[in-house]
């Protein structure tokens, strides 16, 4: 990926300029918001990793600007403030994605992928142990071997795979996978799931939610 | 005070010239009037002299009144005869007057009159004499000058020694607020009360001065944590450092694992370590006074178990969420999910492994309580006040924690209005939490 790191601290941005590199991303690293606006023009970006906290600026209007500019490309923030407040309003200002200094490299690559898969709009291939969930063709198999899915079931198995290891509410589960049904069909499509894919894959957090272990 | 006084004054003066002024008008007038009527009786038969004297008589009065500088009041006199009207200003009411004695009259020009009528039954005449009423007199403003003037002129003699009473008498007052308003931030030694004189002061005096302790009280306090908080942080960056430095040098792959893993628990020490600073300055008092959002309680407790819920799984312990009673509740989301996230953390990270975490919502006597009961130590008794003190860590207790999580949740829970009880489950080992929350419609009455 082209991606473009806009970082004012010259030890975290060598770093993870580093990190990103080693990953056999491409990547311009810009430390002041001037050098970003220039920086951001070029039209082969994949994706922007951006600082909230720059010195000459305010990050946030960066994110504004690039998203008055170009609505689509992936934008994952970086930042030192870990308020609920601070979060939301960088998502509500169009970050796809939000991470709080200090974070790992890994989780920055995983984030970063996670995004422009999203951005691309790409259908995605998800693992769960022996289980293989592929979006594209709707198909699932265990070891190797196919399982006939109804759509709704197939809905909530890809929004937990999605989401593997976070538990998901039964109000989000619903919303995401089964916009259209009401009342008691979660739990029917669940334990018809459950039933087809084998026990021991989703896993029910009592009175909370569902969640597929990673 | 001194105006009220001054204007009372004034009023008197006024009102009492107006009452003497007209009682000599008066008689004034009926001296006037009875003169001028034996006159005219005289005379009844000379029409033109009687008008001629009465005119001369009036033209004095006029040389006079402008001579005083206007303050007696212009004179009028009617002469009648009969019915008709011999001589006089028809301004004043043209009928003959039927009675003799004082009276009051409005000319046409709306000016009052005092008269005074002497009338001669035999012969049939009449003379009113009139005079302005002393009440246009007085408020005639060359008038009304005269009047002020004395007293415009002593005003300074009662206000100078007015204002220099109180100046005296304000001054250890005045001494108190500049020595207040002088203190600069670093100087809370307290006001010395001897230097104020009055008594009355004393309880203002002792009052800062017990504010002023507890100012230096709590400052030591935050200089203790401040020192505390950054000690605090040595620990884990110690970490990091040993098996950073060990990780740079020759090691075998065993050891190297060794210190990698060191090195991340090191690096997730401190991040838990900072997070929690940054939490409880949060929840602190310093902050400003919390916003509410109306906020449906299992939902909002469903979020923050589901946030938690992946750790509870690596260490095989069971979370659960059971619910009586939906409940709705005004929180400041921040903080309160910092408190249940704190208590969460707790549970799962001490219960002991394979054993359930459970959590209730229920209600007691009218009151919506959620309940954390953990399989882990407990907390005995004796330590159940202490352990919400910054850095307290219990005694045997072998962890990793901040020993800022109960803290934390002791201010989100005073900030949110909810009751926090630390206690022993009755069916075994464990520690049982329990909440007891404001609803929304008591906390908004």
């Amino acid at each position: 990926m082209n991606l473009c790191l806009i970082e004012d601290d010259a030890e975290l941005g060598a770093a993870v300029c580093a990190a990103l590199s080693d990953a056999d991303h491409r990547v311009v690293w810009v430390r002041r918001v001037q050098q970003a606006r220039a920086a951001l023009d070029d039209d082969a970006l994949d994706g922007v990793v951006l600082d909230l906290g720059l010195p000459d600026g305010n990050g946030f209007e960066v994110l504004r600007d690039l998203r008055a500019r170009r609505k689509q490309i992936p934008v994952v923030v970086i930042t030192a403030r870990d308020a609920l407040a601070d979060r939301i309003r960088g998502l509500d200002l169009g970050a796809d994605d939000y991470l709080v200094k200090p974070f790992e490299a890994a989780e920055l690559l995983a984030r970063l992928r996670a995004v422009a898969r999203r951005a691309a709009g790409a259908a995605a291939a998800w693992q769960v142990r022996d289980l293989t969930i592929d979006e594209q063709r709707h198909e699932v198999t265990r070891a190797g071997e196919c399982i006939a899915l109804s759509k709704s079931e197939f809905a909530l198995l890809r929004t937990l795979a999605r989401h593997s290891g976070r538990v998901l509410t039964r109000i989000e589960l619903e919303s995401r996978a089964l916009p259209d049904n009401e009342g008691a069909a979660l739990d029917v499509h669940l334990s018809n799931l459950r039933r087809k894919i084998g026990p021991g894959y989703i896993r029910t957090i009592r009175g909370v939610g569902y969640v597929i272990e990673r | 005070m001194l105006l009220v006084i001054w204007a009372g004054v004034f009023a008197l003066t006024v009102y009492s010239s107006l009452h003497q002024g007209t009682l000599e008008v008066t008689r004034d007038l009926r001296g006037t009037a009875q003169e001028l009527l034996t006159g005219a009786i005289e005379l009844a038969d000379r029409p033109q002299a009687i008008r001629r004297i009465v005119a001369a008589i009036e033209r004095q009065s006029e040389e006079l009144y402008r001579e005083s500088g206007g303050f007696t009041g212009r004179n009028r006199i009617q002469v009648w005869n009969g019915g008709a009207l011999v001589y006089g200003d028809p301004g004043l009411p043209s009928q003959r007057p039927q009675h003799s004695g004082p009276g009051a009259v409005v000319a046409a020009d709306q000016v009052d009159w005092v008269t005074f009528t002497a009338l001669d039954g035999e012969q049939g005449m009449a003379v009113r004499a009139a005079i302005e009423h002393p009440r246009a007199v007085i408020m005639r403003p060359s008038n009304l000058a005269y009047l002020l003037l004395p007293l415009v002129l002593c005003l300074p003699f009662l206000l100078l020694p007015a204002w220099l009473l109180t100046r005296a008498a304000l001054k250890p007052l005045h001494i108190l607020s500049g020595d207040i308003a002088g203190r600069d931030d670093s100087r809370l030694q307290p006001l010395p009360p001897e230097r104020y004189r009055y008594r009355e002061l004393l309880p203002i005096v002792r009052s800062v001065n017990q504010l002023m302790a507890r100012l230096d009280a709590r400052l030591a306090r935050e200089q203790a944590f401040f020192n505390d908080a950054a000690h605090e942080l040595k620990t884990p960056l110690a970490v990091i450092q040993a098996n950073a430095e060990a990780l740079a040098g020759q090691l075998p792959p065993p050891r190297q694992e060794q210190a990698r893993h060191g090195l991340r628990a090191g690096i997730e020490r401190a991040v838990h370590a900072i997070h929690q600073l940054l939490a409880l300055g949060r929840t602190g008092t310093d902050q400003a006074a919390p916003v509410f959002e109306r906020t449906g309680l299992a939902a909002f407790t469903r979020q923050r178990m589901a946030f938690h819920a992946p750790r509870a799984l690596e260490r095989d312990i069971e979370l659960e969420f059971d619910v009586d009673d939906e409940g709705e509740v005004l929180l400041e989301i921040e903080t309160a999910a910092a408190m249940l996230d704190n208590l969460l953390d707790n549970a799962i990270k001490y219960s002991t492994a394979h054993a359930p975490v459970r959590v209730r919502q229920y209600r007691l006597a009218g009151r919506l309580c959620m309940s954390i009961r953990d399989h882990g130590p407990g907390i005995p008794a004796a330590f159940r006040e202490r352990v919400f003190e910054r850095f307290f860590r219990m005694p045997g207790i072998e962890a990793s924690g901040s020993g800022l999580g109960l803290a934390i949740v002791e201010q989100a829970a005073r900030r949110n209005g909810i009751g926090v009880t630390l206690g022993a489950p009755p069916d075994g080992p464990g520690l049982l939490v329990i909440l007891a929350f404001e609803e929304a419609e008591r906390h908004a009455a």
